[in-house]
């Protein structure tokens, strides 16, 4: 099979896996519907394996003869019509940035997959209710991601956007009945629209500076300076354009201001959290931007914007994880802290880093998010973090995994995120903003700190379990398998990034490797990012190993060691830990300064309606009627006055033919 | 089958299809001793075969592309025949029954044709009275709007455009809710006040023709041929003033039709009050009538007026999209939501109209067509769940999912349609439209159109609303905890808790018609292109250019050479819409022309006793 | 005086007689029967004309509207008939329906 096949298949295959299962899966297969999605997703990752391993050949060879390379976007269908004999087609396009993100979201897709067939159900392994809708609306996610990595044009990434917003929003509300379930999916789609309608803008933009939505013309007018009508483009405009399609990716990944969607999300199943709103969907922003890094690379002033915007949501999200007790909410805040970590590498132009730290998150995210889904399972759905405690004993393959994903996302040394979140700072210390690596150190301190918070909470200490809950018990099978090969994928994934390295002063690790190799020929880094300057050598990465531990230890301390001091803690910083622990108010704000004024508004729309509008059209209504009730005196209904009118009539006419003409 | 359009049958397919639904009403109407079941099966039956005939009249529509002397984006499927035609001495007066239809009129002919079955189909369990009454009125709706899209001349274009609101009045006034009366009334009174100053506008226009020399024979008569009536722009004969009041005239009717902001007061209480299947088919067609009107025309026969004014009603378009947005999401009453939701829908549809470009007039077009389906839908499922419950109250219901998982999927599916979620129709249809507006300003065949970014701008927070009232809507009445009023639902017309398989199948056609359009709309796109290029687009564009030379046929009013009033008719060429004899192309004058020109060679010219002329030169 | 002036003033006096009555009784019987007297007056006059300018078409017409009256007077009397069995009398004051 060629590359176009494969492209075309990646994304078709689970669509067809959700509508098989609406089709048979709903009226026959019931609870084995599972098998109508697990299998088309595991032949795309087969097939997305395949595509990457061709694209990878001819992408070393250019690598190897030192050339950018152009990759072009293939037709599948014409879809809109634009002018006359212009179509804006449906393009795919296969490039090493399509690649690994299609590595990444089939491997954890199917990964996810598996863990919800043993999740989906309760303890006598009965389906839930749903059980079907669950999966075909799982399927359609993983088309819909699939058609936006694999986008040729920003019409189908649009499209592929929207499309990864309604599964998100069927499997945030997939528990309905529950009111915040579906206040939450409404939440998020209609959050995420408000960031759509600066991206759309952003699209319409595009096709009125450039004359089409292919990536690769917009690119390439781009470098060459100029415009459709022959103008040349102004950096205002690019810096529009930029801005409008960060909107987006502020709604989609949950940045500052546009976040208060993510954590309600977490109303969904814990599949659904960790596959959509923690490994892949979230990060369609940062694919975007980096899809579109010569726009942005364009306009310093939206890197700027998007760095600082990053830095600030790491250290935003990160202080509110500190209070949090749902340990959905916990990972949701971190997930939100490092997107912004990956929107910081972007802003200061070190791309791949950014996709690198996706790659990695991917995993180690949704390792912990199912596991919590493991301990909330166990609990009977119980997930506060201070209704049970001390589980390591009784879950053991949770807690190992647990533990290994934490430790990534601490950044821990050698593990997948350690690699990724370094590489982040370091380009941001050799930016011309530093101060972001400040505060990016800073947050890596708080997100080691409230990670082992939560493990320590959760699985050491005294057993401690919720009411009606009489003994944890560890998950079957089909939960515990995706864990442990997650857990491989969390410390093993930052591999891909890094390279073996003779001499150096911590070793052997140069971080510039494989993904690095391949994203090059997009990036077009001008030299190898390779550790020094600075801190001199490999300095960073002992600074960022001391910080790591640094957060465990405190944590430890904090909650081991010395189980009161939280406590004080929070009585002595009274209102900053309110602050904290109610999100910085920012929803309430939001209601207050946006949901009300424009509800009342309507209001105020429909009452003009019926008073002002139809107020008018009564006093026109008047004139006619007035003129009626004048009238009607003169009728009195009886026919000899009708017939002495007509008399009177007739002597008038009369009168007027023999006398006055 | 496609031999067959060159029978009988293909030069009359489209009489068959608007009368057949005529004569259906008229068999009902005298069938007094009929049961129900009959009646309904009958209605269901003739309106079924009008769909299969309107399907026919698409195949052959398709297959008389390759006949040689048709272009793309010419009238197919003409028949043309006298109707009050006068003595040409004494009453000079030619109107004809001219219909026919092109790439703009089809599309939206085989959407009344697929609806109306659909909502007949669907009021067989709502209507509990006065069987018969109703389907003969529901049929006779059906062959009059059918009409409207194929009409040719202006004058049948009116009769059927009024003609609609006969039927509809008694549909909403007899089998309405509790302010039936009050509706209709309301309904009735709005609309036929707004076309009455239509039909000055258009008598205007007979008029205005009447004292231009037509063809080669230098026929001077009273007419309302569409043809003839484009070429009065066309060349140059109304002058901007003239274009202006004309305009006003014809917005009138098709405002207040649409409904633009802020005419639009009469349609919640219309749609609130109609019987579901009324409702149906006044959001899916009736409402079309009035931008079909603007785009058939508004636009190409007042071209200097359309651009002049296009900035207006691009504003109110867009208020109309935020303020119906908004109201539609305080409403109580889930009818009267989706009914505010029609206001914004079709301000998109207009903005569209009047960027003046391709992709703005594609999208409006498929904006009319994909409105129907997704709002049609959204009032049979509101009808639906009012059948069951007898409220339509948003506070009374809740979680219905739980209960309706059936109804819940297509409400699902129809809200997104009508969110704009790319997949369903709603978006091709809006993106087309915001891409058409945005780049409006842009010159494009030597024309740049009248609306631009700002507008663009504005009307794209209609996504953002669009998205906000539907799913308030939806998460109210399909999730959260199961809340039915507490007289429960109600089986006594044999409903069963979810929907029926008739219900379901109802629903199922809009469905796949709503993700066919908006996965591959490339054939409906391509059967529509050509024809605005030629009846629309080529109007504006600049003397010259390739595209203007399309928008002047030959046909055009010339030099005679024969007296005036000759008996002979220019037209006898009945059914073929291209017979007519060439006049010479000398006399074509620049198409955005402001100084109002009378021909130069014609003895039209020397008819200085002629009032307009006289209040041309006083303007 | 002329034999046509003579016809007419007959003609008119009778119309007269007609509207007078039909203005002052209550009674829809003689009310009707008022309307016919009218209605010969006419009738006068038409063949009075026709005398007038010597042909016959004064008379046809009349003839013509003879027969369409005897048509209309039955008519007209099943109407009263119809309106004395609603209300019981003969009254014309007891139909006002259409008063404003």
């Amino acid at each position: 099979m060629d590359q176009h096949t494969l492209a075309i298949l990646i994304p078709l295959l689970p669509l067809a896996g959700a509508v098989l299962v609406g089709l048979i899966g709903l009226p026959l297969l019931r609870s084995r519907s599972h098998w109508l999605v697990i299998t088309p997703v595991a032949a795309a990752l087969v097939l997305a394996w395949k595509l990457y391993q061709d694209v990878a050949a001819t992408t070393t060879l250019a690598c190897v003869a030192g050339k950018r390379m152009m990759f072009d976007s293939f037709r599948v269908y014409d879809w809109l019509l634009a002018e006359s004999n212009t179509w804006l087609n449906v393009t795919f396009r296969v490039d090493p940035l399509t690649c690994i993100m299609l590595l990444a979201v089939l491997s954890v897709s199917l990964l996810v997959v598996i863990y919800s067939v043993g999740y989906m159900r309760d303890h006598h392994g009965h389906a839930e209710r749903g059980y079907e809708r669950f999966f075909a609306c799982l399927g359609i996610f993983v088309f819909s991601m699939c058609t936006l990595v694999l986008a040729g044009n920003f019409l189908v990434l649009y499209a592929g956007w929207e499309l990864v917003g309604l599964s998100s929003y069927l499997l945030i509300g997939f528990y309905y009945e529950r009111p915040a379930a579906a206040a939450a999916a409404k939440k998020a789609f209609i959050v995420n629209r408000i960031g759509d309608f600066g991206f759309g803008l952003g699209i319409l933009l595009i096709y009125f500076t450039f004359g089409t939505l292919e990536y690769s013309k917009v690119f390439q007018m781009i470098h060459a300076g100029a415009t459709v009508g022959g103008g040349a483009l102004e950096p205002a405009r690019i810096t529009t354009i930029a801005l409008l399609l960060f909107c987006g990716a502020i709604g989609k990944s949950a940045q500052l201001p546009l976040h208060v969607w993510l954590p309600d999300a977490m109303e969904g199943p814990t599949p659904v959290s960790a596959l959509i709103h923690a490994a892949t969907m979230v990060t369609a922003g940062v694919y975007m931007v980096a899809r579109c890094h010569v726009i942005f690379a364009a306009s310093e002033y939206a890197m700027w914007i998007v760095a600082t915007l990053g830095a600030a949501t790491a250290f935003f999200a990160a202080t509110i994880a500190l209070t949090q007790f749902d340990m959905k909410r916990i990972l949701a805040y971190s997930t939100l802290s490092q997107l912004g970590y990956m929107f910081l590498g972007l802003g200061v132009g070190a791309f791949d880093s950014a996709i690198f730290h996706l790659f990695t998150h991917a995993y180690f995210k949704a390792l912990l998010f199912l596991g919590a889904g493991s301990v909330m399972h166990a609990m009977a759905g119980t997930i506060d973090i201070r209704r049970f405690g001390g589980l390591k004993r009784a879950m053991p393959i949770t807690h190992g995994t647990f533990l290994i994903g934490g430790l990534a996302l601490a950044g821990f040394p050698l593990l997948s995120g350690f690699w990724s979140k370094d590489e982040i700072i370091h380009a941001a210390l050799e930016s011309r903003m530093p101060w972001l690596a400040w505060v990016a150190l800073l947050t890596a301190w708080l997100t080691a700190f409230y990670t082992f918070r939560m493990i320590f909470l959760a699985f050491y200490g005294k057993v401690k379990l919720p009411q009606g809950v009489e003994h944890a018990h560890e998950s079957g099978a089909w939960m515990s398998a995706p864990l442990v090969l997650l857990s491989v994928g969390a410390i093993f994934a930052g591999y891909f990034g890094v390279a073996f390295h003779s001499g150096g002063a911590f070793g052997i690790f140069e971080p510039h490797g494989k993904l690095h190799e391949l994203l090059g020929v997009l990036f077009a880094k001008p030299e190898k990012a390779v550790h020094g300057g600075l801190l001199g050598g490999h300095m960073l990465m002992y600074v960022s190993s001391a910080i790591a531990i640094l957060g465990i230890f405190t944590a430890y301390f904090f909650y081991r060691r010395r189980p009161t001091i939280p406590m004080a803690l929070a009585l002595a910083t009274g209102p900053v830990y309110r602050l904290l622990y109610n999100k910085y108010y920012v929803d309430e704000i939001y209601d207050l300064v946006f949901v009300r004024p424009l509800r009342k508004l309507g209001e105020i729309c429909y009452d003009l309606d019926r008073y002002f509008i139809n107020g008018i059209l009564w006093i026109i209504t008047l004139i006619p009627k007035s003129i009626g009730f004048g009238l009607r005196r003169w009728q009195q209904g009886a026919i000899q006055g009708y017939a002495l009118g007509m008399v009177v009539g007739l002597l008038v006419v009369l009168w007027w033919m023999l006398v006055a003409a | 089958m496609i031999y067959l359009a060159d029978t009988w049958l293909g030069d009359h397919i489209l009489s068959i299809v608007i009368f057949l639904p005529i004569v259906g009403a008229a068999v009902l109407f005298s069938r007094t001793a009929w049961q129900p079941d009959a009646i309904r099966r009958f209605a269901l039956g003739f309106s079924l075969l009008t769909l299969f005939f309107a399907l026919l009249a698409l195949v052959f529509y398709l297959a008389k592309a390759h006949e040689p002397g048709i272009a793309a984006g010419d009238w197919r499927l003409s028949e043309k025949a006298d109707w009050l035609v006068g003595d040409a001495e004494s009453v000079p007066l030619r109107i004809q029954y001219y219909i026919g239809v092109d790439g703009i009129g089809l599309p939206l002919m085989l959407l009344t044709a697929l609806l109306t079955p659909l909502a007949i189909w669907g009021s067989f369990s709502g209507i509990q009275e006065r069987h018969r009454e109703y389907y003969a009125l529901m049929l006779l709706l059906h062959g009059a709007m059918l009409g409207v899209f194929c009409a040719r001349d202006l004058l049948l274009f009116y009769v059927f455009f009024e003609f609609t609101l006969i039927p509809l009045y008694f549909l909403i006034g007899i089998w309405g809710g509790s302010q039936r009366q009050k509706a209709a009334d309301m309904f009735f009174i709005y609309t036929l006040s707004g076309s009455m100053l239509t039909f000055a506008g258009v008598l205007y226009l007979g008029w205005k023709a009447s004292t231009i020399a037509f063809g080669e024979a230098g026929v001077r008569e009273f007419t309302f041929d569409l043809d003839r009536l484009y070429l009065l722009a066309a060349q140059g004969h109304l002058s901007l003033d003239v274009q202006w009041w004309l305009f006003v005239a014809f917005f009138a009717g098709f405002a207040i039709k649409v409904p633009l902001f802020p005419l639009h007061t009469w349609l919640p209480l219309a749609h609130t009050e109609a019987p579901t299947a009324g409702s149906v088919i006044l959001a899916a067609v009736l409402l079309k009538l009035g931008t079909y009107g603007f785009l058939r025309l508004s636009l190409p026969m007042l071209p200097l007026a359309a651009v002049e004014l296009a900035p207006a009603i691009g504003w109110l378009s867009v208020a109309g999209i935020i303020y119906g947005a908004l109201a539609a999401w305080v409403q109580s009453d889930v009818k009267k939501l989706v009914a505010y939701s029609s206001v914004s829908h079709l301000g998109f549809c207009l903005l569209g109209m009047f960027s003046l470009k391709l992709a703005g007039l594609t999208g409006s077009v498929l904006y009319m067509v994909n409105h129907g389906l997704s709002t049609g839908a959204l009032f049979l499922i509101v009808g639906m769940i009012y059948e069951r419950y007898h409220t339509r109250e948003i506070d009374k219901l809740g979680g219905l999912a739980r209960k309706m998982p059936v109804m819940a999927f297509f409400l699902v599916v129809f809200a997104f349609a009508s969110v704009g979620l790319p997949g369903l129709n709603g978006f091709v249809s809006e993106f087309l439209v915001l891409l058409g507006t945005f780049t409006s300003s842009k010159m494009s065949n030597g024309f740049s159109g009248p609306l631009g970014i700002p507008f663009a701008a504005v009307a794209a927070s209609g996504i953002l609303l669009g998205a906000i009232y539907m799913l308030y809507m939806v998460a109210s009445v399909l999730f959260g905890p199961v809340k039915e009023p507490e007289h429960g639902f109600d089986d006594s017309t044999g409903l069963t808790q979810d929907l029926t398989p008739r219900e379901a199948g109802i629903l199922a056609p809009l469905a796949i018609a709503c993700l066919l359009l908006g996965v591959f709309p490339k054939p409906v796109i391509n059967l529509m292109e050509p024809s605005l290029n030629t009846a629309v687009l080529a109007r504006f564009a600049p003397a010259g250019s390739a595209m203007a030379g399309a928008a002047v046929p030959d046909e055009a009013f010339a030099v005679p050479t024969a007296p005036i009033g000759r008996t002979s008719h220019v037209l006898r060429n009945f059914g073929d819409d291209r017979g007519v004899l060439p006049g010479t192309k000398d006399d074509r004058l620049p198409r955005r022309a402001t100084v109002p020109v009378l021909l130069t060679d014609s003895p039209a010219r020397e008819d200085t006793g002629n009032p307009e002329a006289a209040m041309e030169v006083l303007r | 005086m002329a034999t046509t002036t003579a016809l007419m003033v007959v003609g008119a006096a009778l119309f007269g007689l007609g509207v007078v009555g039909f203005l002052t009784r209550r009674n829809l019987i003689i009310m009707f029967l008022c309307t016919e007297v009218m209605f010969q007056g006419v009738l006068m006059n038409f063949v009075a004309m026709g005398l007038a300018r010597g042909n016959l078409q004064g008379q046809a017409f009349g003839l013509f509207v003879l027969v369409i009256a005897a048509v209309e007077a039955g008519l007209g009397l099943a109407i009263v008939v119809m309106l004395y069995r609603r209300r019981g009398t003969l009254d014309a004051e007891s139909w006002r329906g259409m008063r404003g």
